[in-house]
């Protein structure tokens, strides 16, 4: 994986020590809080209901084992032991002081990690597939070039202010696992006839109060020409993106008040001037940054199909995990290991220090010392010995993070909600709960199938609501929680935007909704047909009149 | 309706209310009664002090009642502030559980809309 080198590791370090001047001045009253918040903001430093949250990088979701023991310390001695996995594979963490913040961020520096740009209107973390470098239908490894914008993007002066913003996500495989469509730039991998890697570049797509998929503003670009590509789109962005309304303010907005055309022709001028230029990026810098991600010494082996298949037979609940959890990996006798942080009950995407600690361990014990986070705020070690995986399972099931659910109803996307957030208008996590509480039969879960509940407690969307099969949001209706259900959302290749339901239902009544809309499913499903398929082919007549009954249409 | 004032405190970000003699305070318990609205004024600019003196962010003034000798406020997100999440009940130092009031309990009070943030 990717080090400092001499420049970061020294920037990462002032950059903390200026923090500590700027904190110790506001605890003396020499800055005020309108004075101090940008540079608070600057340092993914929030204020939220009930004390300062710290949201810290996690670039394109991978770390170290040894990060994520920092990751632990941190939880262990700042906070109240735990932390929180978002949809940007970063960590937040929900109890800081404001007096101890910097000594977090110098600890946080010394493992190479950083929460520089996790706020504020700049390019935040660069995100990817959770997979990449060993997924078997990938092209090439998309971090390469996630790293390469990171790099770029990094503080560049002309970008760290800009009207909003800025989210960029790559696939390097044709089944997008990092929901590119959503973002503000999206990066999609192909292969020519020539057999070459090029992108194909989506722009303003998002989230949010204004939800939209990304359009294509370009088939073919290639890595040379990515900085450059980029740098024009965002130069075009900054000039023309509005300042004046923040609801406003990101690129899908203007984008799709100028309509794609008009964006492609502003980019192309702009992009002309520059992409012969200094951007252009030469083969050996790619391949520089090719080397910080070289594969691990894997082993020669064969796939354990068999002797695997015996294992299946006598543990009915390790069978049940491996088809559950475990992934196909791209080299013979490896597998990739989803890590569910969705137990029953539990709240999506939060994990404790002492699990974090054991997951490190677990992770230089059975998978090269290398951990990923997923955008459904899930850990993931990528490379694993098939050999390993029976005992692999008994200490992640020992550990509680072993619920064979991934893809299914209760892998439940959850933003912090009012429990937490300063934003949110209604609780999102008591939901997630209740939810998995209902679905929590591994028998009937496997029955419904791939399946994707999205929860935000606001319109900000961090949940990505609109683009989960089922997407929840949490409203305020005259002071009372309410939740509004969205159908259809997706955000893989085939992104789409949830239609929305009907009326919002208060927070007791949505277990019993989602029941209603799955009995639906299951009525109406042919052969093995995933929700989401048979949503698109029947419509949403059907689950509007189960959950709100024949007279709905009124409603 | 009873008021109150409730703040972020500077240091470390921990919901803190006013106290009659001025002090802050991060029990409920402990905070002004405020009955009178020319009182509740008085004491806001008495807060905004403290907000210049870099004790306190955002002081506001809330709604609250007394419940059976618990002071709560009336809506749902000063709530939360007060008793803290309502979830993580595994963790002790959280703060306790809290239990949203019902829906016609709220309605019957009048809650008014969730105050909203500014985005951060």
């Amino acid at each position: 994986m990717y080090r400092y080198d001499g420049f970061d590791a020294k920037f990462v370090a002032e950059r903390a020590a200026q923090f500590r001047r700027q904190v110790t001045r506001r605890l003396a009253g020499e800055l005020t809080e309108d004075q101090f918040r940008p540079l608070r903001l600057m340092n993914g430093l929030y204020l939220q209901l009930h004390a300062y949250m710290l949201r810290v990088n996690v670039p394109y979701g991978t770390l170290s084992s040894k990060q994520m023991r920092t990751f632990a310390h941190v939880a262990r001695t700042y906070d109240k032991g735990f932390g929180h996995f978002t949809t940007r594979q970063n960590i937040q963490y929900n109890w800081i002081k404001l007096e101890q913040a910097p000594d977090i961020i110098k600890e946080l520096a010394n493992a190479e990690i950083t929460s520089i740009q996790s706020s504020g209107n700049c390019v935040r973390n660069i995100t990817s597939d959770q997979y990449a470098g060993c997924a078997k239908d990938e092209l090439s490894d998309p971090r390469i070039y996630c790293e390469l914008l990171r790099q770029y993007s990094f503080l560049h002066p002309e970008f760290s202010y800009l009207p909003r913003k800025f989210k960029i996500a790559v696939t390097g495989s044709p089944n997008d696992r990092a929901a590119v469509a959503v973002h503000d730039i999206g990066l999609r991998m192909h292969r020519n006839e020539q057999d070459e890697i090029g992108f194909e570049v989506l722009v303003g797509g998002g989230l949010g109060r204004t939800p939209y998929i990304g359009q294509t503003i370009r088939n073919w670009l290639a890595p040379e020409d990515l900085l450059s590509y980029v740098e024009a789109i965002l130069r075009v962005y900054n000039m023309q993106g509005r300042r004046d309304n923040i609801h406003k303010a990101r690129i899908k907005i203007i984008v799709n008040q100028m309509g794609i055309d008009k964006y492609r022709e502003l980019v192309d001028k702009e992009w002309e001037f520059t992409k012969n230029g200094a951007l252009k990026v030469p083969d050996d810098e790619i391949e520089r940054i090719r080397a910080y991600f070289a594969p691990p010494a894997y082993e020669r082996l064969q796939d354990l199909t068999a002797e695997l298949a015996v294992a299946r037979k006598a543990d009915r609940a390790f069978d049940r995990w491996l088809r559950g959890n475990v992934i196909e990996h791209k080299v013979p006798g490896y597998a990739i290991v989803n890590v569910s942080l969705k137990a029953p009950g539990r709240v999506p995407g939060d994990i404790t220090a002492d699990k974090m600690d054991a997951v490190a361990d677990i992770a230089d014990k059975y998978s090269f010392g290398e951990i990923r986070v997923s955008h459904r705020q899930n850990l993931v070690l990528v490379d694993v010995k098939q050999s390993d995986l029976q005992q692999l399972w008994r200490e992640l099931f020992a550990l509680e993070l072993a619920t064979p659910n991934l893809g299914l109803l209760s892998d439940i996307i959850c933003c912090p909600g009012l429990d937490y957030c300063a934003l949110a208008n209604a609780r999102a996590i008591p939901i997630a709960q209740d939810i998995s509480h209902a679905f929590s039969d591994l028998d009937e879960l496997q029955r419904i199938g791939h399946f994707t509940i999205n929860i935000s407690g606001c319109m900000n969307a961090c949940g990505h609501h609109h683009v989960g099969h089922i997407g929840i949001l949490g409203v305020d209706k005259r002071g009372e929680e309410y939740f509004q259900l969205t159908l259809g959302g997706s955000s893989d290749q085939q992104a789409s935007l949830g239609d929305r339901l009907g009326p919002g239902l208060p927070q007791a009544e949505v277990p019993g909704a989602i029941r209603k809309i799955v009995d639906t499913f299951l009525k109406r499903r042919e052969h093995e047909e995933r929700f989401i398929d048979t949503y698109r082919r029947v419509g949403i007549e059907p689950f509007k009149e189960a959950v709100y009954g024949s007279e709905s249409q009124a409603a | 309706m009873s008021q109150m004032i409730i703040a972020n405190r500077l240091i470390d970000g921990l919901v803190v209310f006013l106290v009659s003699g001025g002090q802050w305070d991060t029990a409920i318990a402990q905070g002004a009664l405020i009955e009178e609205d020319s009182e509740a004024q008085r004491l806001l600019e008495v807060a905004k002090q403290d907000q210049a003196r870099c004790l306190v962010i955002d002081p506001i003034l809330i709604q609250v009642r007394v419940e059976n000798g618990q002071v709560r406020p009336t809506e749902i997100r000063e709530v939360i502030r007060a008793f803290g999440p309502t979830i993580r009940t595994d963790l002790e130092d959280t703060g306790p559980a809290v239990v949203i009031s019902r829906e016609a309990d709220r309605r019957a009070d009048g809650a008014g809309h969730l105050r909203r943030s500014t985005k951060e």
